[in-house]
């Protein structure tokens, strides 16, 4: 019973600790995901066809249609299986990031830039830059 | 991403880990069952996830915390009702009875007879000596448990003495 009552506490004080990280002090990349990683977990997940997962990092004021059902199956059926995908932040504020996403697919590769905003501690999708061109190329060329 | 922040990831993650072990008691780590081994592996991909920083920080305190919690309340009924407990853990079972291997354990356990000759031999137990077993137990952990008969068991001190009242002249 002791351990158990520990096992709580425990988790409790290290919640407290990182949230005290996290929101009183700031930290925008220890003890969250980095926007460079977000942004490469929501191409993954649109690529993978996980449209929940990327719709869960999309921000609040973003457009729907990034994470659409449409865009993930459009995006894999013209990139293939998805081999690589790297992120480099180009421009950076206290809360907001632009990233460049490079994608090495199986068929193609795809380039284009993900508006990324820190909204309650974590950082989110709120925009993309060349991706709605990706997925039409691919209509297009059907 | 920073080397610095991987680094500082690791080692928060390894500090909440080893207060989540200490609280969970010296048995996970030293007699892990099947449940723990599952708990175990779950945790080490929560953590190299958290490393990478592809779920957040909190993510892993949380599954952690949740799956430990989760463990010791299972462990806490388990002790306090024997039922719970063979829910869970599952009746040992008798692998060998009086020296005879049984066919129906060692079916049920994906176990051979030289599978049993080689963990009776890790016990100290030769195939010569299998009569003197009166049972023997698969135990969660995978070792057998060796019950001997009482005519097999070592001489003690004690049968000394017994033996010495034994042939003691009796009294005219």
């Amino acid at each position: 019973m002791k351990g158990l009552m520990s096992a709580v506490a425990i988790v409790a004080l290290s919640l407290a600790l990182v949230g005290g990280i996290v929101f009183g002090l700031g930290d925008d990349e220890i003890f969250v995901s980095p926007p460079e990683v977000v942004a490469e977990e929501f191409v993954r997940a649109l690529a993978l066809g996980r449209v929940e997962s990327a719709r869960a990092m999309l921000a609040r004021g973003a457009e729907p249609w990034m994470a659409a059902r449409q865009v993930s199956a459009s995006l894999r059926s013209r990139l293939g299986r998805i081999d690589e995908v790297e992120a480099t932040i180009t421009e950076r504020t206290r809360d907001a990031a632009v990233v460049r996403v490079q994608v090495d697919g199986e068929r193609r590769d795809a380039d284009f830039r993900l508006s990324i905003v820190r909204e309650s501690g974590a950082w989110s999708v709120a925009g993309a830059t060349g991706l709605r061109e990706v997925v039409n190329s691919t209509r297009a060329g059907r | 991403m920073s080397l610095i922040a991987i680094a500082l990831r690791a080692l928060v993650a390894y500090i909440v880990l080893l207060a989540l072990v200490r609280a969970s008691g010296k048995r996970l780590v030293s007699e892990a069952t099947g449940m723990q081994f599952v708990l175990a592996v779950i945790v080490g991909d929560l953590v190299d996830d958290a490393m990478l920083a592809t779920i957040p920080f909190a993510q892993l305190i949380v599954a952690a915390g949740t799956l430990t919690v989760l463990q010791l309340t299972i462990a806490v009924v388990a002790m306090l009702d024997l039922r719970v407990w063979r829910l869970v853990e599952g009746e040992p079972p008798v692998v060998l009875e009086n020296g005879i291997p049984r066919r129906r354990a060692m079916l049920r356990e994906r176990m051979n007879r030289k599978e049993i000759a080689s963990a009776l031999r890790l016990a100290g137990v030769s195939a010569a000596r299998w009569a003197e077993i009166k049972r023997a137990r698969l135990e969660q952990e995978g070792i057998l448990a060796v019950v001997f008969h009482d005519w097999a068991r070592p001489v003690q001190r004690n049968d000394a003495e017994w033996v010495k009242v034994r042939l003691r002249p009796r009294d005219r």
